[in-house]
C-alpha cells in the first residue's frame, strides 16, 4: 500500500485478486478510510505484487504494477480504460517495481525509467518510458497508442535468487545525473548497483543482513561533500529483512561510483517474517542537534507490530548541502 | 497475588488483615529497593558511564569508537497483537503520527477446489508519543496507554471501560486491555 506522492490524502492498495483497490483517508471527524473506487484490472488470480506510483505530478492517476505472472503493467485509472500497456519482465513473480524519481534528462518530459525485480534472479530496466502525452488525443477507439522509442535491459547475473525491492538512489552531482540503485534480494544481500557507461549495471558494494531483504524504504538522502571534495551521496534506508528483523542502513555513493554500506540499527524482536515496515520524524525534539525517528515494523505470522524509535543525530559540522534536494527529511545525516 | 497502586496486596478479591504487615513489608522495602537496583542498573546513564569505566583493558576512547562502529539493538516502546498477519505499513504524509497497516491472510478452501481464499484488510492506526489508537472501521477509537520506561514491563493504566468493545475490534495490547473512548 502507498499513498499519492501527489495527493497525500489518497491510498492505493495492491491485491491478491488482480485489482488495485483507491482509499480516501479523512481526518476530519477522526481519522478513517473511505472506500473510493476499486480497479479490477486483471483476473482475480492474477495477484498484484506490487506498483508505484508515477512520479510526476500531472500523472496523478498512474501507477506501475507487477504481476504474479511475471508482467509489468501501466495504469491509469483516470481513463475509461485503466490499462495503458502491459510489459514483458520476467518469467516468474514480478515482486517489485519503482520508478526513477527524476526524469533521466533532468527536463519536465515525462520519460521516466522503470525497474523491476522478479523471483527469476532478475532486474529489469525500462529506459526512456514516457506516458501517452495528453488524454484527450488518445481516447480513440483504439486505445492508447505505443508511440515512443523506450529500451528494456535484463540482467539476472547480479543477485543470487529472486529480486524483491529496489530503491532508486538518484544522486545528482556537477549537474549530472549518477543512476544508482539499491537492491534487495531473497539470498540477504542488499547491493549498491551503479550504471556504467555501457548502459549496464555493476554492483559496487553488498552485504549480507542475515534474512530476504523484502523491503527498502527511504528515511532521508542528502549530498555531501567528502573529505577530498568530492560530492556523495548519503541516504537512511529501513530495511525489512524476513525473519531477521528490521535494519536501519546508512548507504554512501561518491560520484567516482565507490560506494559503501553500513548497518546503524537493528530491531529483533520480530519473532515471525518482517516484511512491512516505515518511519517517519517525530515531531517533537531539538530539531537542530538530532531528531527522533519513529519506526512501526510488522511481523507476519506472529502479527506482531512494533514501535521503536532511533536517535538521529545532525551532524552539522561535517556536511553540508549541494544540489538539489528532494523531499522534506532529507538533510539528517544519522549517527549514534 | 495484585500489588496495588499503593504497594498493598490483595488476594484474590479480599485484602486480608494477615496480609498488611506484608504488603507494608513489600511496598516499603522490597519494592523500593527493587526499583533502585532496576534504575541503576538500567536506566541510570550515570552508573553506565561508571561501567564503561570498569578496567577492563581497554581505554574508553577505544570502546566509544568500538560502539560507534557497532550497530545499535533498538528496543520496542510498544507492541501490539494484530488481528491477522501484516504485511505493508505506510505512514501518512500529511497527518505523520497516522499510518495504515495491510493484512493479508490465506485461507484454506475446504471444497474440492483446493484453491486458496485470500483476505486482507486495512488497520487505520495513530500514535501520539504515549498511546497507540486503533481506528476500527465502526468509527470506534480504542487507545492504549504504554509505559514507556521498561522494556519488559507493558502494563497499562486505561480510562475505565465505559462500553463494551465492540465485537471486531479484537486488537489486543499484549498483557493490557482497551479501553472504548468513543462509540
Amino acid at each position: 500500500l502507498h499513498f499519492s506522492p501527489h495527493e497525500p490524502e489518497v491510498l492505493a492498495v495492491a491485491t491478491s485478486t488482480g485489482a488495485i483497490e483507491i482509499f480516501h483517508l479523512r481526518i476530519d471527524q477522526g481519522a478513517h478510510l473511505e472506500r473510493f473506487k476499486t480497479i479490477q484490472i486483471f483476473e482475480s488470480t492474477v495477484l498484484v505484487l506490487s506498483f508505484a506510483w508515477h512520479p510526476l505530478p500531472q500523472a496523478l492517476t498512474t501507477f506501475a504494477v507487477s504481476l504474479s505472472d511475471g508482467n509489468l503493467a501501466l495504469v491509469d485509472y483516470g481513463r475509461p480504460t485503466a490499462l495503458i500497456k502491459r510489459l514483458e519482465a520476467h518469467s516468474l513473480e514480478a515482486w517489485t517495481v519503482v520508478w526513477s524519481p527524476e526524469s533521466p534528462t533532468g527536463d519536465s518530459k515525462d520519460s521516466f525509467s522503470l525497474y523491476s525485480g522478479g523471483d527469476d534472479s532478475g532486474l529489469c530496466t525500462f529506459s526512456a518510458l514516457q506516458l501517452p502525452v495528453a488524454k484527450e488525443e488518445n481516447e480513440d477507439a483504439d486505445g492508447v497508442p505505443d508511440s515512443e522509442a523506450w529500451s528494456s535491459a535484463f540482467d539476472s547475473k547480479i543477485h543470487g535468487a529472486g529480486v524483491t525491492a529496489i530503491l532508486p538512489l538518484c544522486n545528482r552531482t556537477n549537474n549530472r545525473m549518477q543512476n544508482a540503485l539499491l537492491t534487495g534480494s531473497y539470498d540477504e544481500y542488499v547491493r549498491i548497483l551503479v550504471e556504467g557507461l555501457n548502459g549496464r549495471w555493476r554492483s559496487t558494494a553488498e552485504m549480507r543482513l542475515g534474512g530476504g531483504v523484502w523491503r527498502l524504504k527511504m528515511i532521508s538522502s542528502g549530498t555531501v561533500l567528502a573529505p577530498d571534495g568530492r560530492a556523495e551521496g548519503v541516504y537512511h534506508v529501513l530495511a525489512s529483512c524476513m525473519h531477521t528483523g528490521a535494519r536501519i542502513l546508512q548507504i554512501r555513493v561518491r560520484d567516482s561510483g565507490d560506494s559503501s554500506i553500513k548497518v546503524l540499527a537493528k530491531f529483533e524482536e520480530h519473532e515471525s517474517m518482517n516484511y512491512g515496515s516505515d518511519a517517519t520524524f517525530a515531531r517533537e525534539g531539538d530539531e537542530m542537534h538530532s531528531r527522533n525517528l519513529l519506526v512501526v515494523s510488522t511481523s507476519f505470522y506472529d502479527r506482531k507490530l512494533c514501535l521503536w524509535t532511533f536517535q538521529v543525530h545532525i551532524n552539522t559540522a561535517t556536511r553540508f548541502e549541494i544540489g538539489r534536494v528532494k523531499e522534506a527529511p532529507t538533510s539528517a545525516v544519522l549517527e549514534r | 497475588v495484585i500489588g496495588g497502586a499503593r504497594g498493598t496486596l490483595y488476594f484474590g478479591e479480599d485484602r486480608f488483615d494477615a496480609t498488611t504487615f506484608v504488603s507494608e513489608w513489600v511496598s516499603y522495602v522490597v519494592l523500593p529497593l527493587l526499583s533502585v537496583r532496576y534504575y541503576l542498573s538500567v536506566r541510570s546513564p550515570v552508573l553506565r558511564n561508571l561501567r564503561m569505566e570498569r578496567p577492563s583493558g581497554v581505554s574508553k576512547e577505544t570502546q566509544v569508537s568500538e560502539n560507534k562502529d557497532e550497530p545499535v539493538h533498538c528496543e520496542s516502546s510498544a507492541t501490539i497483537i494484530l488481528d491477522a498477519p501484516p504485511s505493508c505499513i505506510e505512514f501518512s504524509r500529511t497527518a505523520e503520527d497516522i499510518f495504515v497497516v495491510g493484512t493479508y491472510s490465506l485461507v484454506e478452501a475446504k471444497d474440492a477446489g483446493g484453491s486458496q481464499a485470500r483476505n486482507g484488510s486495512l488497520v487505520l492506526m495513530r500514535w501520539d508519543g504515549e498511546g497507540l489508537y486503533v481506528h476500527t472501521d465502526t468509527g470506534a477509537v480504542i487507545k492504549g496507554f504504554f509505559i514507556l520506561e521498561s522494556r519488559g514491563v507493558r502494563h497499562l493504566t486505561f480510562y475505565p471501560c465505559t462500553q463494551k468493545l465492540a465485537s471486531n475490534t479484537s486488537n489486543k495490547l499484549r498483557g493490557s486491555r482497551f479501553a472504548l473512548l468513543s462509540p
